[in-house]
C-alpha cells in the first residue's frame, strides 16, 4: 500500500497561481478530507495527484516513487479518481459505466474477475437493481453513486474522490461515507476526499486539510483544526463549534461582512 | 447471485452477437442480389454457382469482370464510411459528425478537380489512378492541416470541428474557382465525380480499400475499451487513465486513411457515414467491441442497397449511387429514429 506525499507543489492555470507550495502527507488506511471555499484549488490538487495535470514545481511521491516519473498506465492502476462533475453522456448502461472503471485490466473478452468485482461493488453500493438502466437517465444522486462505484471497482491503492456525496440525500451520504471508510480501513487504502460539509468531514476524516487561496491554511485532526477562528478567517462565517472529547460539531450561524469581497 | 449477473451480461452479449449476425446475413444477401441485377439478369442460385465456377461462361465473365468489382466496392466503401463516421462521432463527441465533417470531402474534391483540370498528378502513377491519387493526397493533406491546428491549440472536439470547418470552406472556394475556369467537359467530369459513383470500380481498387479497412478496424478493435471510455467525456476518460489527446490523434489518423481511400475511388457519398453508425448504435449500444463491426456492416448494407437501387430505378441507366443512397436511406433511418425505443445519442 501507498503513502501519498505532496511536496512543495505549485500549479498555475495560465498565469493564475492555483496551488501555492502545497505540503502534506496522506497515510494509508486513513481518510484525508480536503476542505476549503469554492475556488480554493481542491479539485486542482486532486488532479495533480491523479496526474491529470502536472505541477509546475514540486513533486508528489507514492511511497518513494516520483509521480512525475510514473507511466500513465501505472498511475491508473494505482489511483482511482472521481471527478467533481457527474454527467454521464453516451448510451451506456449502469453496468457498463461501472465496469469501465476496470479499464486498465479489461481485455477484449471481459474476464470473470472483472464481472465479479463489478457486481460486488454494485451490490455494496445498492445500485445492483438498476444495472441495466441507462446511466444518462438516472437522477443526479443515482449517477453520483454509479460514478463512486466506477472509482471503487478498480480496487485502487489511492482513492481520490472530488465531492462524492454532494448530490446525495442525508442517508445516502452517511451510507456511502461509511462504506468508503470501511473499505479504506480494510484494504489499507489511502483515501483523499474533497468535502464541503464540515460535519461530515469531522465525522469521517482521520485528517483534515484546509485549503484557502491555493495554500494549506491548516492541517491535522478534525478536532484540532476546526475552530471558530479558522472558520471565520477561511470561510468568512461566524460559527459555533461544539466539542465533546474528540467529537466536534459545527453549527454555522451567519456570514461575516468582510471588505475583501469573495475570495474568488 | 454473481452467476445471475453473469447471465444478464451473457444475454446482452449474445443479443448483440445476434444483431451483428443478422447484419452480416443481410449484407451477404444484398451482395448477391447486387450481382443478380443488370442487363443480363440471373437467379440467386446461378449467381452463387457462377461466382465459384463457370457453369455459364458469359454469366461467369459478367459477374467477375463487371459486377463483382462494383459489388465489393459498394460493401467495402460502405463499411469504411460507416466505420469512419462512427469514430468521427466518437472523438468529436457529436452526433452530427460524419467522415466529411472535417472537410476531407472538400479536400478530396479539390484534389480530383486539380487532376481533371490540369491533368496534374502528385505522384507518377498510371492514368487510371490519377484522380484517386490526387483526391487521396488532398484528403489526407486536409487531415494533416487539422492535426496541425490541434497540435497548436490542443485536441479538443471544439478545436477540431472549428478548424475542420474553416479548412472545408477554404477547399470549397478553391474548388469553385477551379470549376469557374474549367471547360465544359471537365466541369461535367468534376460534378459527376462529386456525386459519387461506383462505375470506376476495379478489383485492385477493391483490394486496396479492403486492406485499409482490415488494418484500421483491427487497430480500432484493439483499442475498443479506450474508445468506448471516450464517450464518458474527456474528464472521466482521463480519470480512467486514458491519454485522451493521443487517443484522438490516433483515431483521427485511422479516420483519415479510411475516408481518403473511400472517397478517392468512388467520390463523395454522403449520408452513409452519418447514418450507419446511428443505426448500429440504436441496436447495439455504445460498446465499441460490437459497434465497430456493427457500423461497418450497416454502412455496407446501406451502400449495397443504394447500389442495387441505382441499377433498377431506371432500367438500363445507372444513377450515381451517391444520389440514391440518401433517398432510400433516409426513410429507413427515420423509421429507426421514430420507432426505436432506445434513445439515439
Ligand atoms: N481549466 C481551468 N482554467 C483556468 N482556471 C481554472 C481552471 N480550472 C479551475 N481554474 C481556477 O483554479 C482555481 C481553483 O479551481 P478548483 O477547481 O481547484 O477549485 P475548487 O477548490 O475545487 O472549488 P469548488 O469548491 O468550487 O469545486 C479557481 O480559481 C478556478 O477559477
Ligand atoms: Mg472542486
Amino acid at each position: 500500500m501507498v503513502t501519498v506525499r505532496v511536496e512543495d507543489v505549485s500549479f498555475y492555470y495560465d498565469r493564475k497561481k492555483v496551488l501555492d507550495r502545497i505540503n502534506f502527507t496522506a497515510e494509508q488506511g486513513e481518510i484525508t478530507a480536503v476542505i476549503g471555499p469554492n475556488g480554493a484549488g481542491k479539485s486542482t490538487l486532486l488532479k495533480t495527484i491523479a496526474k491529470i495535470v502536472q505541477p509546475d514545481s514540486g513533486e508528489i511521491f507514492f511511497d518513494e516513487k516520483r509521480l512525475s516519473r510514473m507511466k500513465k498506465e501505472d498511475v491508473s492502476r494505482t489511483v482511482s479518481y472521481l471527478p467533481q462533475d457527474n454527467v454521464i453522456p453516451g448510451i451506456l448502461t449502469v453496468f457498463e459505466v461501472v465496469m469501465l472503471g476496470r479499464i486498465p485490466y479489461l481485455n477484449w473478452r471481459i474476464g470473470k474477475e472483472d464481472l465479479k468485482i463489478t457486481v460486488k461493488v454494485m451490490k455494496e453500493l445498492g445500485i445492483d437493481n438498476y444495472a441495466k438502466r441507462y446511466a444518462n437517465k438516472l437522477s443526479g444522486g443515482e449517477r453520483q453513486v454509479v460514478l463512486v462505484a466506477q472509482a471503487l471497482v478498480r480496487e485502487p491503492e489511492v482513492l481520490l474522490l472530488d465531492e462524492p456525496v454532494s448530490n446525495l440525500d442525508i442517508r445516502n451520504k452517511l451510507e456511502i461515507l461509511e462504506l468508503i471508510r470501511k473499505i479504506t480501513k480494510e484494504r489499507e487504502m489511502t483515501t483523499i476526499i474533497v468535502l464541503h460539509d464540515l460535519n461530515l468531514a469531522a465525522m469521517y476524516a482521520d485528517k483534515v486539510i484546509i485549503l484557502s487561496g491555493g495554500k494549506v491554511y491548516a492541517r491535522g485532526r478534525p478536532y484540532e483544526v476546526l475552530n471558530e477562528d479558522v472558520l471565520s478567517s477561511v470561510y468568512g462565517i461566524e460559527a459555533e463549534v461544539k466539542r465533546d472529547g474528540e467529537k466536534i460539531q459545527v453549527i454555522p450561524l451567519r456570514p461575516v461582512k468582510c471588505d475583501k469581497g469573495r475570495p474568488f | 447471485m454473481e452467476t445471475e449477473y453473469y447471465r444478464i451480461y451473457k444475454t446482452v452479449f449474445y443479443r448483440r452477437i445476434f444483431f451483428i449476425s443478422v447484419f452480416a446475413v443481410v449484407c451477404f444477401v444484398l451482395a448477391v442480389v447486387d450481382l443478380m441485377v443488370g442487363p443480363i439478369s440471373a437467379g440467386f442460385c446461378s449467381v452463387l454457382i457462377n461466382l465459384i465456377y463457370p457453369q455459364n461462361e458469359t454469366l461467369h465473365v459478367v459477374i467477375w469482370d463487371y459486377r463483382l468489382p462494383w459489388t465489393l466496392m459498394a460493401l467495402l466503401v460502405g463499411g469504411a464510411l460507416g466505420l469512419a463516421g462512427l469514430e468521427m462521432q466518437t472523438i468529436l463527441n457529436n452526433p452530427l459528425a460524419s467522415p466529411y465533417t472535417l472537410g476531407i470531402s472538400a479536400g478530396a474534391g479539390f484534389g480530383a478537380a486539380v487532376a481533371y483540370v490540369f491533368g496534374l498528378n502528385v505522384l507518377p502513377v498510371p492514368l487510371e489512378f490519377t484522380v484517386p491519387v490526387n483526391a487521396f493526397f488532398f484528403a489526407f493533406l486536409t487531415c494533416m492541416l487539422i492535426m496541425f491546428i490541434g497540435k497548436i491549440r490542443g485536441f479538443t472536439s471544439e478545436t477540431l470541428v472549428l478548424g475542420g470547418i474553416a479548412i472545408a470552406f477554404l477547399f470549397h472556394s478553391m474548388l469553385a474557382l477551379l470549376e469557374y475556369f474549367a471547360s465544359e467537359e471537365t466541369l461535367q467530369a468534376i460534378v459527376f465525380w462529386m456525386f459519387g459513383s461506383l462505375t470506376k470500380s476495379t478489383l485492385p481498387k477493391a483490394q486496396i480499400v479492403f486492406a485499409v479497412l482490415a488494418f484500421t478496424s483491427a487497430a480500432l478493435m484493439s483499442r475498443s475499451w479506450k474508445i468506448t471510455a471516450l464517450r464518458l467525456g474527456d474528464e472521466k476518460a482521463k480519470s480512467l487513465g486514458i491519454n485522451v489527446e493521443r487517443m484522438r490523434i490516433e483515431v483521427l489518423i485511422y479516420i483519415s486513411l479510411l475516408t481518403s481511400v473511400a472517397v478517392c475511388f468512388v467520390g463523395i457519398i454522403a449520408f452513409i457515414g452519418l447514418v450507419a453508425p446511428h443505426m448500429a448504435r440504436i441496436l447495439l449500444g455504445e460498446d465499441q467491441r460490437f459497434l465497430i463491426p456493427g457500423s461497418i456492416l450497416c454502412g455496407a448494407i446501406v451502400l449495397s442497397a443504394g447500389a442495387i437501387a441505382s441499377k433498377v430505378i431506371v432500367p438500363g441507366a445507372i444513377f450515381p449511387v451517391g444520389i440514391i443512397t440518401s433517398m432510400i436511406g433516409v426513410p429507413f433511418f427515420l423509421l429507426l429514429v421514430v420507432r426505436g425505443r432506445k434513445h439515439i445519442w
